[in-house]
């Protein structure tokens, strides 16, 4: 059995600046933002399958049971700080089952995930009348 | 009893006439096992060397009983308890008869398929490989059809078989008509395993989750309780009732012969209870002065007038309704439908309605991560509740949830049968001069849905391409085959994201009908299959998306849809997994600082994988898969399908992703 480690929680106020921040970037700038040049991201999908990240978003981030992570992840402070703190309910990550290093590599493999087609762009979606 | 008409082409036999001729016959035939011991005998005495030793030794003759056989062979009748039964489920309306067979109900089986299926109003036997199955088809059944079919287990080893899926169906709300076969006098069990299969109360063991249960001691004490338990079953809160048969009763002949059978009961109109006067002008008032008022309907509709109501009612106070997974309470695509706003629309309301709600706690209050309650509602705002299972609780079971405290008006009533006063007192009360408010306070809500629904079709568009397939491409997938046809989505798609409900149309009672009561797994497969043998007579086209693990709870309703050729497209969701105990697992691992590495053991289905198509078709199904390749899907689909639509199930297995 691993040590335990103790975790300091950042206060409330804290989360909901970073989370905040992180929607708002989130919306279209975030690619690259504080992207790690030194991380793996062929590394990074073998730990997103390894550490169990696609169970609830997906084999390829698109989300399920939880919500989307790529492509255009939200910044990786953000990130990280929902892996650490987790304000939705998911598992807890802490630095002890997933090092700062393996944090980098996952966020840049997921920053390699191309955007999709839109819903446009998908005649099974669009030809689908928005009623009311 | 209703005399029988025998319609069945080519039966030159009628089966009265039938008995009778066996009765003729009674003596030679009850001559073969009472005689071979007798020849035996005779051969052994006669034989010049004495006894043959390749024969075996004769029975030696002991003292004589005085006790009878429990099953006289020897003797025949014209008239049957079982008979009478048959008569009894037939005269409350009961057209299907789903059991595994067993030998303590021979005598209801023996009836069913030689007087129930052969005489009008038919009564069909539905064979199914596991009392879990009988019981959640009959869940099924009645959530599209609403009424009850009968289903029929041992007590002992069948009851708990079935147990399941009878918590599942109480807390669901619905009604079945159950029947356990009940060896009753003990002194004439013919072997020890009539003794394993006898209970002194089986009904005991069900009876925290069925709604009542009664053991008959005659044919008329089992009509009169054979009516009194689908009155019971049949009024809100619909539940599943138990009669407990004797065996004996079953199969031996009616006391008197058939002249002399009891008269059954008449089955009066059920009338549900509803809502107090006083409380429903309260209620009414309350919402009639609300800003921002909002419905939310869990367990509501229970007839297709219940969905025409709540629209009457919404529409009336052009208020939002938030419609829980387990009912088809709203037409989905209705501009007032904002069931995916519930908390953001609670966080501003004045006024709430909370029909039939399952877990009103839950609903009202938020609890964080650490535990801590807050309302979810603004201070001073007010809450009413319509609930019909607060007539009939009961204990021991926790399926009430947690009590929510600050209601102020809590209705004892069915939701349903309420609505039509509360409607018309809402428009009574209502003043002329709120009209403009309410058009645009609609109009509002109809650009919320609006937005909703874009918004659904881009989070449906995330990882469209992906493989393992997305489970809203596997939802859009099937739409874009059914939406021409009148189709009836029976699974639950809570597992799927509830992507139906957010980009399928569907305003028919029968196009949703909910989840499974108690989250008990194993529900989906077979109760699906109910609902779809209800929509058979009626030609709608069944789906079932059915995930992997609910389905090995038992594959064999796949037999049971082929042998009884009912129609049905099964779409697996395969994501090789109990994926929500996976989920949980992570998360308990990941506290603990373990990691997440084992939590595959126990959880996933996979090494090997199962075929799923290729089980189907060892079935005698139609099957296509596993399905991988998303572009593969829609011609999977289209094959299994054009199966569907000729009267067969097909199964369809795609390998999918989690959620």
């Amino acid at each position: 059995m691993r040590s335990n480690t103790t975790v300091t929680r950042p206060t409330a106020r804290v989360i909901r600046a970073v989370v905040t921040l992180s929607v708002v970037l989130g919306a279209g700038i975030s690619v690259g933002f504080a992207a790690n040049p030194t991380a793996n991201a062929t590394r990074g999908k073998q730990l997103y399958y390894e550490t169990g990240c696609y169970q609830c978003h997906g084999t390829r981030g698109a989300g399920g049971a939880g919500p989307r992570l790529a492509p255009q992840p939200i910044p990786i402070e953000a990130f990280k700080l929902q892996l650490r703190h987790p304000r939705i309910r998911m598992p807890v990550y802490t630095d002890v089952v997933m090092p700062d290093a393996d944090v980098a590599d996952i966020y840049a493999y997921l920053l390699t995930i191309p955007k999709g087609r839109s819903a446009a762009e998908i005649p099974m979606l669009k030809e689908i009348a928005v009623t009311p | 009893m209703t005399a029988p008409v025998n319609d069945e082409k080519g039966a030159k036999l009628a089966r009265r006439h039938f008995l009778k001729g066996a009765a003729l016959g009674g003596v030679a035939v009850a001559a073969g096992p009472v005689a071979a011991p007798v020849v035996l005998a005779q051969n052994a005495e006669s034989g010049a060397g004495g006894r043959d030793p390749s024969q075996p030794r004769p029975a030696t003759p002991g003292p004589r009983s005085e006790e009878t056989s429990a099953r006289d062979h020897s003797v025949t009748y014209s008239s049957c308890g079982g008979d009478y039964m048959v008569d009894v489920l037939r005269s409350l309306g009961i057209e299907y008869f789903a059991a595994t067979p067993g030998n303590t109900f021979m005598g209801i089986h023996e009836a069913v398929i030689n007087y129930g299926m052969l005489t009008q109003p038919k009564l069909r036997f539905i064979t199914t490989m596991h009392e879990e199955a009988s019981v959640a088809m009959s869940h099924g059944y009645a959530k599209i059809e609403g009424k009850p079919m009968a289903c029929m287990m041992h007590t002992a080893v069948g009851l708990q078989h079935g147990s399941m899926a009878i918590y599942n169906a109480y807390a669901d709300r619905v009604p079945i008509f159950m029947m356990v076969g009940a060896w009753i006098d003990a002194t004439t069990r013919p072997n020890a395993v009539d003794w394993y299969h006898a209970a002194s109360d089986g009904p005991a063991m069900v009876r925290d989750f069925t709604k009542w249960d009664d053991t008959p001691g005659s044919l008329r004490h089992f009509s009169e309780s054979a009516v009194r338990a689908y009155r019971f079953a049949m009024t809100p809160p619909y539940g599943p009732t138990l009669l407990a048969v004797d065996t004996l009763m079953q199969e031996n002949e009616i006391p008197g012969g058939a002249k002399a059978a009891p008269p059954i009961p008449k089955l009066p109109h059920v009338s549900p209870p509803a809502g107090e006067e006083g409380a429903v002008r309260e209620a009414a008032r309350l919402l009639v002065n609300a800003e921002h008022p909002v419905i939310y309907a869990d367990r509501v509709a229970r007839t297709p007038e219940g969905l025409k109501l709540m629209v009457q009612l919404a529409e009336a106070l052009q208020a939002p309704v938030c419609s829980s997974d387990n009912r088809m309470n709203f037409p989905w695509r209705h501009p007032l439908n904002q069931g995916r706003r519930l908390r953001s629309l609670l966080e501003d309301t004045d006024v709430v309605l909370a029909l039939e709600p399952g877990d009103p706690f839950s609903l009202f209050n938020r609890v964080d991560a650490k535990g801590n309650v807050r309302s979810a509602l603004p201070a001073g705002a007010h809450k009413i509740t319509i609930s019909s299972v607060e007539l009939a609780p009961k204990g021991n079971y926790q399926d009430l949830q947690r009590l929510a405290p600050g209601i102020e008006l809590a209705m004892a009533a069915d939701a349903e049968a309420t609505l039509p006063m509360l409607i018309e007192e809402v428009r009574k009360q209502m003043p002329a001069g709120r009209r403009a408010a309410l058009e645009a306070r609609g109009k509002a809500f109809g650009l919320a849905a609006r937005e909703a629904m874009e918004a659904a079709k881009e989070t449906a568009a995330n990882g469209w391409d992906d493989s393992p397939i997305s489970t809203a491409r596997i939802c859009m997938e099937i739409y874009e085959q059914v939406k021409s046809d009148d189709w009836s989505l029976l699974s639950p798609s809570g597992f799927q994201g509830n992507v139906p409900q957010a980009l399928w149309t569907a305003d028919k009672h029968y196009q949703y009908i909910g989840s499974h009561g108690a989250a008990g797994i194993g529900y989906i497969s077979p109760a699906t299959l109910g609902a779809a043998l209800a929509n058979q007579k009626y030609g709608r086209l069944s789906i079932s998306i059915t995930g992997d693990g609910d389905l090995m709870f038992g594959p064999g309703i796949l037999w049971t849809a082929a042998h009884e050729r009912i129609p049905i497209l099964y779409v697996v969701h395969n994501n090789r997994a109990y994926h929500t105990e996976i989920m949980q697992l992570q998360a308990i691992a990941n506290r603990r600082q373990r990691g997440i590495d084992r939590v595959h053991i126990g959880c996933r289905i996979e090494d090997p994988h199962i075929d799923y198509a290729a089980m189907a078709r060892s079935m005698g199904m139609h099957g296509e898969g596993p399905i991988e390749n998303p572009r593969d899907l829609g011609p999977a689909l289209k094959r299994a399908l054009a199966t569907v639509r000729k009267g067969e199930p097909a199964l369809v297995d795609v390998v999918s992703q989690g959620r």
